[in-house]
């Protein structure tokens, strides 16, 4: 018996490793990051492409040129999650199968438009968002606040992916106008706060067309902040009421320049980062891209779970 | 959440004609703003790319001009907003418009008058109905407005040399399915635009999904264009108006983008810009070309262009464009064709720096003007 016992002990021992080698083995190929089996490296890739082919001169290419050079960008970047503002339907969907089937995403039309810049595609301009992942799941498209009543509404656009991890993925392009951006920018920072206080995690990439490098103007930021922010220096010049990071945001230790501009000497494009979720680690890259007056704006953040 | 409706500014196929309203002679709707200033900036005091006065008429050239303040006023899909502006003899600039209206235009050979479509207000997704755009035309030295025509989305405008009929874009839909295709309407409107596509069972050449850059040949007979195709391939297009015979005289695929399109004074080539992703180093690739119309015969004459460029001698010896300058201003750059046929660039000026103009395209140029 004692045998039997020890034979069936060292069984259920071996076994029971077996299980736990398994459940590494599975963990592991779930988590991209090896080295740190609970983090991802989460890598934005943040566009307005300004798809307006014929209608701007500083946006002169053709919607399948866009769609082939952000493709090449977003893979040569290892980029895993991307956000786009000003964006054909054709534009995405090229996109899309550039990229590969490992992606997916949603996109989702915010007007109608009366020319061809989306030729050869319909007519379908709006926001759209892709990860290296599954289907987004739970997608929404929330209408922001129009004080002002412009005709051209303005959109949250949302949805779940897992990438390891689940998370939500958001897209955004803010209206032009102050009153306007301002009460979107409160409205989105509300929204993501009350998302983030159960401890889910989310991410933003929008053109808020505000300037954070103007400390006047990056007031309406606020509410998508959290801790100190704004200017172009190491010194910050607001305090958000928000609980989200962003990428090119000044932090100890961060690697000195901040807010880089995006459109032209503007800083208008940010990722943002739920911050209990991502690590005070995340970093801005701002590179150009021949197809849009905008940059690209590269922003990275580690995902805990 | 994932949309795949379309812009409904959609006719369905056959409606276009029915929807279009013959305004033949419509008194004025809208006053402009007259020719500008006499101490408008002067380009270096030459006349501006040597073009020659056209009689009584104040402008040699009109083109699209951007201010800072209309890139603020944005057109549905966020596009900024842009007025036509005219350019005098010695290289000043004037609005034509003062609406921010984002027009589509062209001017005629005489320079007597501006034919020109505003771009349409925004279209809620949901709408079914089709819009009715105006074509108006536009008296240059007063910028009184005519409307002339009113029919359902209009893109592109372009008169014929000598103003007898325009050409025009208009976007039309069936089974779901939209295109944007050439149409040819007299002026006076006494009759709905006729359509330049040849109808599915004759049709010989691909499907076209969007129609850009209408041109019209000097003697009139000819409309130039460029044809997008549904692999996003591109076309430069010829028709007769008279037949609707269509000739393709150049295809390039979806890496490249026909900018522009002139026809050289002559008749003989067209001339269209190949826009091509930069070099690594942000160098420009684009390339001029001029298409010889009897054989289609293409040849390179200029490379690192960026921008619209067009004949700007009646010999076909000078092109010139509108192209941003450093920083927020306009530059006008001209080139002349070398004895071995390839140009070379012989002057550059900024325009349009007192009307606050902080970049510009769409450069057409009348006969008139041509020296």
């Amino acid at each position: 018996m004692t045998t039997a016992r020890s034979r069936r002990g060292h069984v259920s021992g071996v076994l029971g490793l077996l299980v736990l080698l398994v459940m590494l083995v599975g963990s592991l190929a779930a988590r991209p990051d090896a080295a740190h089996a609970a983090t991802l490296r989460t890598k934005v890739f943040d566009f307005n492409a300004c798809d307006q082919y014929g209608r701007d001169p500083e946006c002169d290419a053709t919607a399948a040129q866009r769609a082939d050079v952000v493709a090449s960008s977003v893979l040569f970047a290892g980029s895993n999650v991307v956000t786009l503002q000003e964006v054909c339907r054709y534009t995405f969907d090229r996109l899309v199968q550039r990229l590969g089937s490992a992606w997916h995403g949603t996109f989702f039309q915010t007007v109608g438009i009366g020319d061809d810049r989306c030729a050869p595609g319909a007519r379908s301009w709006g926001i759209a968002l892709l990860a290296r992942a599954p289907a987004p799941t739970n997608v929404t498209a929330t209408l922001l606040p129009n004080p002002l009543g412009e005709s051209e509404r303005r959109y949250l656009l949302c949805g779940d992916v897992v990438i390891g991890a689940a998370f939500r993925v958001c897209s955004s392009h803010f209206s032009v106008k102050a009153v306007a951006y301002g009460e979107q920018a409160t409205d989105v920072g509300s929204r993501l706060a009350t998302y983030a206080a159960s401890g889910a995690a989310a991410l933003l990439g929008v053109d808020a067309n505000v300037d954070v490098r103007s400390c006047t103007a990056a007031a309406v930021l606020r509410p998508l902040y959290s801790g100190g922010f704004g200017g172009t220096s190491s010194t910050t010049c607001q305090t958000g009421t928000g609980v989200m990071l962003e990428a090119d945001q000044w932090r100890t230790g961060g690697d000195g320049t901040y807010n880089a501009p995006t459109c032209g000497t503007l800083k208008c494009d940010y990722v943002f980062f739920t911050a209990p979720r991502w690590g005070p680690d995340h970093r801005g890259m701002s590179t150009p891209l021949w197809v849009s007056d905008h940059t690209v704006l590269r922003g990275e953040g580690t995902l805990s779970w | 959440m994932t949309s795949t409706s379309r812009a409904r500014r959609a006719v369905v196929g056959g409606l276009l004609l029915g929807v279009t309203v013959l305004v033949p002679a419509c008194g004025p709707t809208a006053a402009s703003l007259p020719a500008g200033p006499a101490d408008a900036s002067r380009v270096d005091g030459a006349p501006f790319a040597a073009l020659a006065p056209c009689g009584e008429q104040p402008f040699v050239a009109v083109f699209r001009g951007f201010t800072a303040e209309g890139r603020l006023v944005e057109k549905p899909g966020s596009s900024p907003s842009s007025d036509i502006y005219g350019l005098r003899p010695d290289g000043s600039v004037s609005p034509v418009t003062t609406d921010l209206g984002s027009y589509e235009f062209g001017i005629t050979d005489d320079a007597a008058t501006v034919y020109a479509s505003p771009y349409p207000a925004v279209v809620p997704t949901t709408t079914l109905a089709p819009t009715v755009d105006r074509v108006v035309a536009i008296a240059p030295a007063t910028g009184q407005q005519t409307v002339v025509l009113e029919t359902s989305d209009v893109g592109a405008v372009a008169p014929a040399p000598d103003g007898s009929r325009l050409g025009l874009t208009v976007f039309t839909e069936a089974s779901g399915v939209g295109a944007s295709e050439p149409v040819v309407v007299d002026v006076p409107a006494v009759a709905a635009p006729r359509s330049l596509t040849p109808s599915p069972a004759s049709r010989a050449t691909p499907v076209v999904v969007a129609t850009r850059e209408l041109t019209w040949s000097p003697d009139g007979r000819l409309l130039a264009f460029v044809a997008t195709l549904p692999d996003a391939a591109q076309e430069l297009r010829v028709t007769h108006v008279a037949t609707g015979d269509s000739t393709t005289l150049r295809r390039v695929d979806a890496a490249v983008a026909l900018h522009s399109l002139d026809w050289s004074p002559d008749g003989t080539t067209l001339l269209t810009v190949e826009g091509r992703a930069p070099t690594a180093a942000g160098g420009s690739r684009d390339t001029a070309v001029e298409i010889d119309v009897a054989t289609g015969r293409s040849t390179v004459v200029l490379r690192g262009v960026r921008g619209d460029l067009v004949y700007s001698a009646a010999d076909g010896s000078r092109l010139t464009m509108l192209d941003d300058g450093p920083g927020p201003s306009v530059v006008a750059r001209t080139w002349s064709r070398t004895p071995g046929g390839r140009f070379v660039a012989t002057s550059r000026a900024t325009i349009g720096a007192d009307d606050g103009l902080v970049s510009a395209d769409r450069l057409d140029i009348p006969r008139c003007a041509l020296p």
